[in-house]
């Protein structure tokens, strides 16, 4: 299956959607079945990884990549994207009204996951971007909208400078072909000034959706306010497309010294995520910098730039995916039930309804990294990893994973506070049907991934290759070609 | 059987007990004992035979090892006896499904560790049990999250630290495990030695509670579950004591740093761990001495006897290498005694504030007997096994000419007098409450365990002899000295110890003292109220029992102190505070500054690449 029904799917669905209002709610939620089954089976077999678009051959026409990077991803995302819809499906006609917004995010999203041109990039990152404007935009209150102004203000500008990184690189090189790119600039073709300048655009405006610092001030108010099925979405989905468009390009076109100041930026942004976290008192606010910090972790490893450490990043994107969606989740159900998610209101929530104590803790616990699930096994990676630049650097991250390993205990230890034995009487609460679903399925993802031995890692270990060295590779084909 | 199997079924076991505690909580639970006991008769028993095995699969370089060696054999029996004694122990308490997940888990982390043969799987099982002691120790009591996150602070810090040095050794040395390690560290420039020795050394006072990183242990064993303090106390700190071990003793540390400044001996980053050892003795011993809440005492208690551990095994030496291993059996079987008495004292009474109870002697003698022995135990009194560990360990410190660590241990030793004689006045001796006219003998399946690790401490007291070989055959195969003992002697520095001569010189004192009791006239007893104190008569029982602040002049002593406690709050608000300071900074309400931040990087990073 060419995948470009991935994107062209969902687009022509929004179509339909948006003029046929009626059935925008079913639209959305077969382009997202769809979506999702293609993503694992049709994406899963192909043995072909280049594909054109229009007829026109790479690197003339613009080309989608199907890497063992793509394989492991598309899937999750896609995936990650229905168990989104669904989740909130019979409580309001939040996804209905929206509709058109979040099909064409879908389209988007996998058109990031999936493009090997940087215009074409660009094209996708500012569909994603907009629809993202208009996801943070949903929640109620007028919050939500200055939220979405500000993130509109910065994003904006981030894709202007991409753009002119783009359009630098451009000129020099000649194509616009990720993977041509990625031989030429190995082979010393482009002059130093020109990558650095280009470079370094281009973090900025990759930087910007992928939560780095200091680009990343859209990020809480955005989080903490739009609604529940957006928040999803925005927290779970988009950061593995827009973590990965960051991996791919700078891996590929990315000046080495920029590259190290990548690093440096990763890991500000880690530890100013954590301090910021540990003050929070909502928890919604405490995921948002805790989000941002992981991001940073990624982006970190992606700057280290070795199979091991790049490994470690794919690792932890898709940890921090599945455990962000699970925690998001829990607290939309605390603020149904309650209004607020501060710990007052939280306090012994674990012990009312079980399930939903359960999941908080294997998730939270994922992400802080404890053994038995799989964000240690991403962070054990990350920690190896971190040790080939300087001494300093697993200092700070390790400095800020005891921070971060704190805040989330201090959450768990809220959730499952002893109340007193008036309060044990209660009635348990049972989440809604969804959750318990999605919950089983994550949970059981999460740990299975955490215990099973080294060979079930051979696929993340590809995936990373496939970033640093398979670019290189198709590259040097296409120029060889030539 | 192998030791996989042993763990691999260790970790099944835990949703499968969850699963039938759902169903039935009493044949879980009896299945989770049932478990422990075999699991440490199969360790005990075959043990000790050095094989050694290799799973590959944590990343693609690094793979688990284990291994039976006899110091793996030695800790992996101390601290199944106390699961498993404990597992029997905790019967009549208070079940949950929960409860016996996290324990099972408990156990299978603390397998795994002391079943290691490198850093990383050490610091894995290590790691789970680390995790699921804290959500067990909230289980049962309010104030428990507010100390249980301390314990995750500390333990945070000692884990990173540890990964810290794994990592660093990985990227220098290319490897993980122990004998590797110990083989290759020599040849390391002496700042990437004294790193991984360092990092390595927060790791187990953290994880041993011992000074600074002590103030956890209060709060957390005395808020956790009853039937978890035995375990948390006499078992899982002793896996400190196993990273102790290989650090300080097993990786050649005095080699290593022998070209530092030597003081008496030891060089003076090994001295400078014993001193906290030091420290941690007095610290746990002053600061027990003025607790009111049983657990609280014994809590400190434990600070106290991880800083005898921590200076034995820094200081080095045959003596002193043998006292702290004897010291950390004895410790375990000891503080796992005592919290054992008082949660037998808590299920019967439903308290463990020492001022709320009294006389319970009568209603409660074989815990009293227990208690009364473990107490013996940990002030260091023959015929008990905590004497000889002591003795052994002041030998060292004589021979090395260590005045102030010796001051510190003696100190320890004296001032254990005070602290232990205060549950044991406070709760047994003296004047029984009315309210607990009722209180019976706790049940025979809690007695029966506190009274098999009662006859273990008066067995390895009167022949530890027996305990010593299996010592020497530890510190043989590292390449250490050994002990000289005898069936009933051992022989040291200043002398030799009879242990059987002392023994029957006891027996023979007790048995006149017996007799003399036998022929006297016997006692009359009167009614608690018929009585007079003062000069005055009293018709309040609680005023016949002097226990509240019985050492008061001793608190108004320490009560300025500096104390640490308060350090992790403040480095909490410390971080508070910073975090708003960089959230002003980088997330401003105004989207103006991301602009001018994110031109100000581009800006500058191009001129600072340029």
């Amino acid at each position: 299956m060419n995948p470009v029904w991935l994107i062209a799917i969902p687009l022509a669905l929004a179509f339909v959607s948006a003029f046929w209002r009626s059935v925008s709610g079913w639209v959305l939620i077969i382009a997202a079945f769809f979506n999702a089954f293609a993503g694992v089976f049709g994406v899963m077999s192909l043995t072909v990884t280049s594909f054109s678009i229009g007829g026109w051959k790479a690197p003339y026409g613009i080309s989608l990549l199907v890497n063992d990077a793509t394989k492991l991803l598309l899937p999750v995302a896609n995936i990650l994207f229905l168990f989104a819809v669904l989740s909130y499906l019979r409580k309001g006609g939040e996804t209905a009204r929206y509709s058109v917004v979040f099909l064409v995010a879908l389209a988007s999203l996998n058109g990031i996951l999936l493009t090997n041109d940087l215009f074409n990039l660009f094209v996708f990152l500012e569909i994603a971007g907009i629809t993202a404007y208009l996801l943070a935009s949903t929640g109620e209150g007028s919050g939500s909208k200055v939220a979405s102004f500000k993130y509109l203000i910065i994003g904006s500008v981030g894709s202007l400078l991409y753009l002119l990184g783009v359009a630098i690189l451009y000129g020099a090189a000649g194509t616009l072909n990720i993977s041509e790119l990625a031989a030429r600039v190995s082979s010393g073709q482009i002059s130093g000034d020109v990558t650095l300048v280009s470079s370094l655009l281009i973090v900025a405006g990759l930087g910007v959706e992928s939560k780095l610092l200091p680009f990343n001030g859209w990020v809480p108010d955005v989080l903490t306010k739009s609604s529940r099925v957006a928040t999803l979405v925005l927290a779970s989905v988009y950061p593995l497309a827009m973590v990965y468009a960051f991996s791919k390009v700078l891996l590929a076109v990315g000046d080495d010294r920029v590259l190290n100041l990548v690093v440096l930026l990763g890991i500000a942004t880690v530890l100013v995520g954590e301090v910021i976290a540990f003050g929070q008192k909502s928890l919604r606010r405490t995921l948002a910098y805790s989000s941002i910090a992981q991001s940073g972790l990624a982006i970190f490893l992606v700057g280290v730039g070795s199979v091991e450490s790049v490994t470690g990043s794919i690792m932890l994107l898709i940890n921090n995916a599945l455990s962000k969606f699970m925690l998001f989740s829990i607290d939309d159900q605390v603020i149904d039930e309650a209004g607020r998610d501060d710990r007052d209101t939280l306090y012994g929530y674990g012990r009312k309804s079980p399930i939903v104590g359960v999941t908080f803790v294997i998730s939270a616990l994922s992400i802080a990294g404890m053994p038995l699930f799989f964000g240690f096994r991403g962070k054990l990676n990350a920690i190896s990893a971190s040790f080939d630049t300087s001494l300093a650097v697993p200092v700070v991250i390790l400095v800020a994973a005891a921070i971060e390993v704190t805040y989330y205990f201090r959450w768990i230890f809220t959730f499952f506070n002893p109340v007193g034995t008036s309060q044990v009487t209660e009635k348990r609460m049972l989440p809604s049907v969804e959750f318990l679903a999605f919950g089983l399925v994550l949970s059981t993802v999460i740990v299975f991934l955490g215990v099973s031995s080294g060979e079930a890692f051979t696929m993340f270990e590809r995936a990373a290759d496939s970033l640093v060295n398979g670019v290189l590779a198709i590259g040097k084909a296409i120029l060889g070609g030539m | 059987m192998s030791i996989l199997f042993v763990l691999a079924a260790s970790l099944f076991a835990a949703p499968l007990f969850f699963l039938v505690s759902k169903l039935k909580k009493s044949v879980a639970y009896m299945a989770y004992a049932a478990f422990q006991v075999l699991v440490f008769l199969y360790v005990f028993f075959w043990g000790g035979t050095g094989s050694s095995y290799e799973v590959v699969g944590i990343t693609s370089k690094l793979n688990f090892n284990f291994s039976m060696t006899s110091v793996n054999w030695f800790f992996a029996s101390i601290v199944m006896l106390i699961i498993s004694t404990t597992a029997v122990f905790m019967f009549p308490l208070k079940k949950s499904p929960v409860k016996v997940f996290l324990l099972s888990l408990v156990t299978a982390g603390a397998l795994g560790a002391v079943f290691s043969a490198d850093f990383l799987t050490l610091m894995i099982f290590w790691e789970i049990s680390t995790w699921s002691s804290l959500l067990l120790i909230i289980q049962d009591k309010e104030k428990s999250t507010g100390e249980a996150i301390k314990y995750a602070a500390i333990a945070a810090v000692g884990s990173y630290s540890m990964l810290f040095a794994i990592f660093y050794m990985d990227s220098r040395l290319g490897t993980v495990e122990f004998s590797s390690v110990a083989l290759k560290i020599e040849s390391q420039p002496i700042g990437v030695q004294l790193t991984i020795f360092i990092a390595l050394a927060i790791m187990v006072l953290a994880k041993m509670g011992s000074f600074p990183l002590h103030t956890w242990l209060r709060g957390s064993h005395s808020s956790a579950p009853d039937e978890f303090s035995p375990i948390l106390s006499g078992g899982l700190t002793k896996l400190g004591g196993f990273l102790l071990f290989i650090m300080s003793i097993a990786l050649p540390s005095f080699k290593g740093f022998g070209n530092l400044p030597i003081l008496n001996g030891i060089p003076i980053v090994n001295y400078g761990f014993a001193l906290l050892g030091g420290i941690s003795i007095v610290v746990g011993t002053v600061m027990a001495i003025r607790m009111e809440d049983a657990k609280e005492l014994i809590a400190f208690s434990t600070v106290s006897n991880s800083g005898y551990i921590v200076l034995a095994l820094s200081i080095g030496g045959t003596y002193a290498t043998a006292g702290g291993m004897m010291h950390i059996l004895n410790h375990a079987l000891a503080s796992a005694a005592m919290f054992m008495a008082i949660a037998a004292v808590a299920y019967r009474t439903r308290t463990t504030k020492m001022h709320e109870m009294g006389g319970l002697i009568v209603k409660m003698p074989v815990t009293f007997a227990v208690y009364l022995v473990a107490i013996i135990s940990v002030a260091g009194i023959p015929p008990t096994s905590g004497f000889v560990s002591k003795w052994l360990i002041y030998q060292q410190l004589v021979e090395n000419g260590l005045p102030f660590l010796a001051f510190a241990a003696f100190f320890g030793s004296i001032g254990s007098f005070m602290y232990v004689f205060k549950p044991l006045a406070g709760i047994f001796l003296g004047q029984l409450k009315p309210e607990h006219e009722k209180v019976r003998e706790a049940p025979l399946i809690m007695l029966a365990p506190m009274t098999l690790l009662t006859l273990l401490t008066i067995f390895w007291g009167v022949f530890p002899s027996n305990a010593i070989r299996s010592i020497n055959r530890i510190t043989e195969s590292i390449g250490g000295g050994t002990v000289d003992v005898t069936f009933s002697r051992i022989v040291a520095l200043t002398g030799e110890w009879d242990s059987v001569l002392v023994t029957t010189v006891f027996a023979i004192g007790f048995a006149i003292s017996l007799l003399i009791f036998i022929r006297a006239k016997r006692a009359r007893k009167v009614d608690l109220l018929d009585n007079y104190t003062g000069g005055d008569f009293l018709y309040t029982a609680e005023l016949y029992h002097f226990s509240y602040r019985m050492y008061r002049p001793f608190d108004r002593l320490f009560e300025k102190w500096p104390s640490m406690e308060n350090w992790l709050s403040s480095t909490s608000e410390k971080i508070k505070e910073l975090g708003a300071l960089l959230k002003a900074v980088f997330f401003n309400r105004n989207p103006q500054v991301y602009i001018a931040l994110t031109v100000i990087v581009i800006l500058g990073a191009f001129w600072w690449l340029r």
